[in-house]
């Protein structure tokens, strides 16, 4: 039994696994079911959904998550080091834990009712309970992005008579630019498949706020499986869409908390 | 030399974890239990535990879902669900080896304290501008209730336009009028017990909803049926009919 025959089963056992849970999500229908689930008008629904709605979050994201990535990357600040594993938290948070936490704040007794009670149980709540996890994450990656870039570049804008404003847009953002670019799908991607906070936050109202994993949670309860499935294989899609995407973009795969990818680290 | 001791001191502790986590892996029930009924099943679930040794694992959520996870995995022991619909579905796939009725799992209209006044009766959910919980029909026992009522209420039109949100299990539900997120919500009788003076309580009509009524069912797939038989004798019993009344749950009267 050689060293690499020994290694190799290991190898085998993830990748089958891989492999099965995506063969047997494609084998649970006869095609012309799916055909007709995938044309349903919930199915259809929850596409048009969660595709406004993620890509609302991650505007929001991109808007909070930009400045304040490149302030934590650039500047020194007293308690930054308490910030900085604050804007972690989101990451490592249960979803549900955080969806608990924003119906709370969101809630008629948390400290805003009249703007939570327009937020709650709407698209607009699907929205800001997609936005919590996303904007953390282009917060961590476009820190990482950021910090990348050498800074002898900004130096000498500066000298040349930048102002910081042109350093930042013209100099820093196009240097960090394939580092953001992979982070953004990587949080597109965990506000495409947020389940637990929307529950939360959005409730679970068929045809209202019902996004794609909504749907598959909702549908498998009536023992209906083929919008459930179907609904699952088009979050299938999307993430494999991004996996190509991030390959694209030379980030290197498995780590959530990328470090970025500017300076071409890992495989392009 | 101490290392392979160490080793082979590891490798029997090991072992013998392995054969009481077996020992024990035999005398341990699953049950599906919705979620709901969590209060007292909890309770009961310790106080069977003191009496036989016999530990009962509960997964808890809508009935719906638990049915569907059943389903798929065609384990487990018990089957618990808020309503006998979800124990009929099991029948239709053959896996109930016995059922036993167990308690009365009423409606009722819960309001949000401080819209008391506006919300007196289920004709009120049509008011403009109330916010309205219900649970998906689909996805938890009285989410279908909460459907017939609004029927029978001749209002139903009215009152679903007011529908705010739905929830996946009752206890959801449940904190979003304990919270005052919404203004009122079809809840079952217990939850409303279990938070006294936390809701207002609104009686619905009896002629307006099939009364429903929580069983538990011994399934065929259990591995050990006979202390899962002894679990839904326990639950029956006048001391466990007690305890399902001390959490809001009526005993089903007797056929």
């Amino acid at each position: 039994m050689g060293f690499a025959a020994l290694l190799a089963l290991p190898l085998a056992i993830v990748a089958l696994t891989i492999a099965g849970v995506l063969g047997a999500l494609l084998a649970r229908l006869p095609p012309s079911d799916l055909w007709t689930a995938l044309g349903a008008a919930e199915t259809l629904f929850a596409l048009r959904l969660s595709a406004l709605t993620s890509v609302a979050a991650l505007g929001i994201a991109l808007a909070l998550g930009l400045p304040a990535a490149y302030l934590m990357a650039r500047r020194r600040f007293p308690g930054k080091l308490l910030l900085d594993t604050l804007l972690d938290v989101p990451l490592v948070m249960p979803p549900l834990v955080a969806g608990l936490g924003l119906l709370f704040l969101l809630g008629r007794n948390g400290p805003v009712p009249a703007l939570g009670m327009e937020l709650l149980f709407s698209p607009a709540g699907v929205v800001v309970a997609l936005a919590f996890v996303s904007t953390a994450v282009v917060v961590r990656t476009a820190t990482a992005a950021f910090r990348s870039v050498d800074r002898s570049y900004a130096v000498a804008a500066q000298s040349l008579g930048a102002a910081p404003w042109t350093v930042f847009w013209r100099v820093e953002l196009p240097l960090a630019a394939k580092g953001i670019a992979a982070g953004a799908v990587l949080a597109w991607a965990r506000a495409l498949g947020e389940f637990g906070a929307t529950l939360m936050v959005a409730g679970a109202t068929r045809l209202k706020t019902e996004t794609l994993p909504m749907a598959v949670f909702l549908n498998i309860a009536t023992g209906e499986t083929g919008i459930a499935v179907a609904c699952a294989l088009l979050l299938l899609v999307a993430a494999l869409l991004m996996l190509m995407a991030m390959r694209l973009l030379g980030a290197r795969r498995n780590d959530r908390f990328s470090r970025g990818s500017a300076a071409g680290c890992g495989p392009a | 030399m101490r290392l392979k001791a160490l080793a082979l001191a590891f490798g029997l502790l090991a072992l013998q974890t392995a054969a009481q986590t077996a020992a024990v892996a035999a005398q341990d029930l699953h049950a599906y239990v919705g979620a709901g009924l969590r209060p007292p099943v909890d309770a009961l679930i310790e106080d069977f535990r003191k009496e036989t040794g016999i530990t009962v694992t509960a997964e808890y959520g809508g009935s719906g879902q638990l049915l569907a996870r059943f389903a798929e995995t065609r384990t487990g022991d018990l089957f618990i669900p808020g309503t006998t619909f979800y124990t009929d579905k099991l029948k239709e796939l053959d896996a109930v080896a016995d059922l036993t009725v167990l308690v009365v799992h009423g409606p009722v209209l819960a309001v949000a304290l401080g819209k008391a006044e506006a919300i007196s009766s289920v004709a009120d959910l049509a008011k403009p501008g109330v916010r309205v919980g219900l649970g998906d029909p689909q996805a938890m026992a009285l989410g279908r209730t909460a459907e017939d009522i609004l029927d029978k209420s001749g209002q139903g039109e009215a009152i679903r336009r007011n529908v705010t949100v739905r929830a996946a299990t009752v206890k959801q539900l449940a904190l979003y009028v304990l919270d005052g997120n919404v203004d009122a919500a079809i809840i079952g009788a217990s939850e409303a017990a279990q938070n006294p003076g936390k809701l207002s309580v609104i009686a619905i009509p009896p002629a307006w909803y099939e009364a429903e009524y929580a069983p538990v069912a011994v399934l065929k797939t259990s591995a050990a049926p006979d202390a899962a038989k002894r679990f839904a004798d326990f639950l029956a019993s006048d001391a466990g009919l007690a305890t399902f009344q001390r959490f809001g749950f009526p005993p089903a009267p007797k056929r």
